[in-house]
């Protein structure tokens, strides 16, 4: 157990660069002194977008429980915390356990030390854990304190659930690891393994969505709380000894529940490592053939070459493009379902019939949610890596590079914005004002978060990774890029619905929030051919 | 070829890390840069390449400064570092064509240049393969060749020779000699004093940043071999004496 922790601790120091934070001396890769600035304003923007989130959840979730607690079922935000909270450690344990465990390029280190292999993936297990955390304590805590402070429980209770809070993501976890292992084990078969992984990861999220959407929808089900409650107790025992433990209390429950998890977790882990080796192994290799016979040669121009460089580099790491692509995919799910379904959908989404008049209003919505979660450069810096000497030393201007890094970003999502908004426009039959708005505000939302993310990772760069599940899913630019393509939405949203809505019509103000974004990406764009030239030529 | 003046770099630390350095690299010289781990050698290299940005002193490359005309001097230069860490996505041909992309190299030209080196060496029939799968020592031709195709005038090698084989190693050194004849000018980094004895034409040796010897080999060296010149040197340094500087007119 001391050596998965001390594995574990190793790899927290290197991922998250606790050194650097804690101002360990760096030599001549930096200072003792931390560098507060930076660690201050990301700190600062993180706290911010902390607060808005936990502060939303808390809305939602004190609304939530008081019309629970109006009908006597204030008991269901306690099954609704730990299912929605598994929930969302499943899939995003699914985008991140392929790349957390195949794909971290310190095994040959790891497996040469006098550990047992089991050691060495319990650790990488526990990483995972460790990373998705957040996710658990983020979806959970706010209906737990809610429904603390409404059942006036006493500090037994929230004893109780702070312990188990960390014991929720683990048999999701579990499960998600179990299909990396599946598809890992099948992907190493495959010549392009890693396009495999992608294609199933997306597959399998694309079902469990559906999955849930169609459970959601389901009146006949809905129609018995006592029998969807039955459903969930027999398909997912630990929320039941969760329920139990929680709203007894029963400590007994809860410490079945903390041992079932935990031991689901540590059986699987020691399992996996039979395996583990020669799926790693199979899945590293690469096929050489060494047969090559030099044809004939094409030259094409520097920012050609730079964007095509940009795509292999991203076609070629499934967990950027899980991250980066799956607004897209669901934006043209949702838009071949607008086909289908016609004006109902907005109203079936979101479960609100009144809304099926704004139909074009939510599809908008939805466009500009899944473009700005499409941001491929919130990380294009740090993913350069140690390879970042190639394009120093090249004879190619910052501006350049930049220009076919956003161009990668723009080649992901506008073209599948035009299609889609095509698609929109056909099933939701909007007018041609309307098609306008629903294709060209997502796109300028697209290029201004292009920019912004470009900016974001100059600034805050993570060049030395051991796997590209550090820089994707957990670095400071990422976080620092969603709060901003958050607040960036969430500001107009706020603003129309406070101060404008009974002024102009949301036409009009669409058009000119795509006006102002227009030029803020402008004056950012500035600031990249500025200060960010500078910033790059600063990386080392 | 390569102007070196008051040359000095520091990292966040207080510490510099190259320090008044000043060296001049001609046209035909092929320049070895020797110094222990941590002397300095790479940060200078990197700065030469435009990698680093330094703080004070001036390096000019066919008579342009790096700090002003980046991209000129960017042009006539070929950098390999002492680790190849390449575009590991890319198979060979890739990289090579892209290398020849950001030189704005012509399609006949490319075709020819990379004719020449990958056969030289041996390397033709990897082209095709992702670099992932390729050697350390694959990985330090590929690099060595996508250096060459562009005919560089100034070649900055941090440690060259690591991982390569006896033949290619030999390859490189007759290809620097070949370069050198048509007036090119290479300066190199490497810890194998007896190749640095046998194939430089000048040589410098670095040591806590500053330079502490530099100049002619021949006339460097002396009586003595290189590796008794650099023993000396480094124990000055380790008993705490001043590092007279040697150099030749």
């Amino acid at each position: 157990m001391s050596k998965v922790l001390l594995l574990t601790k190793t790899s927290l120091r290197n991922q998250y660069g606790l050194n650097r934070f804690f101002g360990t001396n760096l030599g001549n890769f930096g200072s003792g002194r931390p560098p507060w600035l930076k660690l201050s304003l990301a700190a600062l923007v993180i706290g911010l977008g902390a607060a808005v989130v936990f502060g939303l959840l808390f809305t939602f979730w004190s609304l939530q429980g008081g019309a629970l607690q109006r009908y006597g079922l204030l008991y269901l935000l306690l099954m609704q915390a730990v299912l929605l909270s598994s929930l969302v450690c499943l899939l995003t344990g699914i985008l991140s356990a392929p790349g957390q465990l195949f794909f971290s390029h310190d095994y040959d280190l790891l497996l040469s030390l006098p550990v047992r292999t089991s050691t060495v993936l319990m650790s990488k297990m526990t990483g995972l854990l460790l990373s998705n955390l957040v996710f658990a304590i983020m979806l959970a805590l706010p209906p737990l304190v809610v429904y603390g402070y409404k059942s006036n429980a006493g500090p037994r209770f929230y004893l109780l659930a702070v312990a188990a809070l960390p014991f929720i993501p683990l048999v999701p976890l579990t499960l998600a690891a179990l299909f990396a292992l599946l598809t890992g084990g099948i992907a190493a078969r495959f010549k392009r393994s890693n396009q495999y992984i992608t294609n199933v990861a997306f597959i399998l999220l694309l079902g469990l969505m559906a999955s849930f959407q169609a459970l959601a929808s389901n009146r006949a089900a809905a129609a018995s709380l006592d029998k969807a409650l039955d459903a969930i107790r027999t398909w997912y025992p630990p929320a039941r000894l969760f329920f139990d433990g929680l709203k007894g209390p029963s400590l007994l429950s809860l410490l079945l529940f903390m041992a079932l998890s935990l031991a689901v977790f540590v059986v699987f882990s020691v399992f996996f490592a039979r395996s583990f080796k020669a799926i790693l192994s199979r899945l590293t290799a690469t096929s050489a053939k060494a047969n090559y016979k030099l044809k004939e040669l094409t030259a094409a121009s520097v920012l050609r070459a730079l964007y095509m460089k940009e795509l292999r580099g991203y076609l070629s790491c499934p967990i950027y493009v899980m991250n980066t692509f799956f607004g897209m995919v669901l934006l043209t799910v949702f838009s071949v379902a607008a086909l289908c379904f016609g004006n109902t959908l907005t109203a079936r989404i979101f479960q609100q019939p009144v809304l099926a008049h704004a139909a074009p209003l939510g599809a908008m919505l939805v466009a500009v949610f899944t473009a700005v979660i499409s941001c491929t450069t919130a990380v294009t810096i740090s993913l350069e890596g140690r390879s970042l000497w190639v394009l120093k030393s090249a004879p190619v201007g910052p501006l350049t590079i930049f220009k076919g890094k956003v161009l990668l970003n723009l080649s992901t999502t506008w073209p599948l914005i035009a299609v889609n908004s095509v698609l929109l426009a056909l099933g939701l039959r909007m007018d041609v004002r309307h098609w306008l708005l629903i294709w060209v505000l997502p796109s300028v939302y697209a290029l201004f978060v292009a920019v912004a993310g470009l900016l974001i990772n100059l600034h805050f760069p993570k060049l030395e990774f051991k796997s590209p599940y550090v820089v994707v899913k957990q670095s400071a630019s990422t976080l620092i890029s969603f709060v901003v393509a958050f607040v960036s939405v969430a500001i107009p949203i706020t603003l129309y619905l406070w101060l404008v809505s009974e002024r102009l019509s949301y036409e009009a103000y669409a058009s000119g929030v795509a006006a102002v974004l227009l030029l803020l990406t402008g004056i950012l764009w500035q600031v990249a051919r500025t200060r960010g030239g500078t910033c790059f030529q600063s990386l080392y | 070829m390569l102007k070196i003046t008051n040359l000095s770099k520091s990292y966040k630390s207080s510490q510099k890390a190259v320090d008044d350095l000043s060296l001049t690299v001609e046209a035909g010289d092929i320049f070895g840069f020797i110094g222990h781990n941590g002397a300095g050698k790479t940060t200078t290299l990197k700065c030469i390449a435009g990698i680093l940005p330094f703080e004070a002193g001036e390096i000019f490359i066919d008579g342009k400064s790096i700090k002003t005309q980046p991209i000129e001097c960017k042009r006539v230069t070929a950098y390999i570092p002492d680790s190849p860490d390449l575009y590991e996505y890319l198979t060979g041909i890739q990289y090579l064509s892209f290398i020849a992309d950001v030189f704005s190299l012509s399609k006949r030209d490319r075709q020819e240049a990379i004719a020449r080196y990958a056969g030289l060496f041996e390397l033709t029939g990897n082209l095709g393969d992702i670099i992932s799968s390729y050697s350390h020592g694959m990985k330090q031709k590929l690099a060595l060749i996508s250096a060459l195709i562009h005919r560089p005038k100034l070649l900055v090698l941090d440690e060259p020779f690591v991982g390569l084989d006896p033949k290619a190693a030999f390859t490189v050194k007759e290809e620097m000699k070949a370069m050198c004849a048509r007036g090119c000018g290479i300066f190199f980094s490497t810890h194998v004093l007896e190749v640095a004895e046998k194939l430089c034409t000048k040589v410098a040796i670095i040591q806590r940043g500053r330079l502490a010897a530099c100049g002619e080999t021949a006339q460097i060296i002396g009586d003595n071999s290189l590796e008794h010149l650099f023993m000396e040197l480094i124990q000055n340094g380790k008993n705490g004496m001043a590092l007279p500087m040697r150099e030749t007119p």
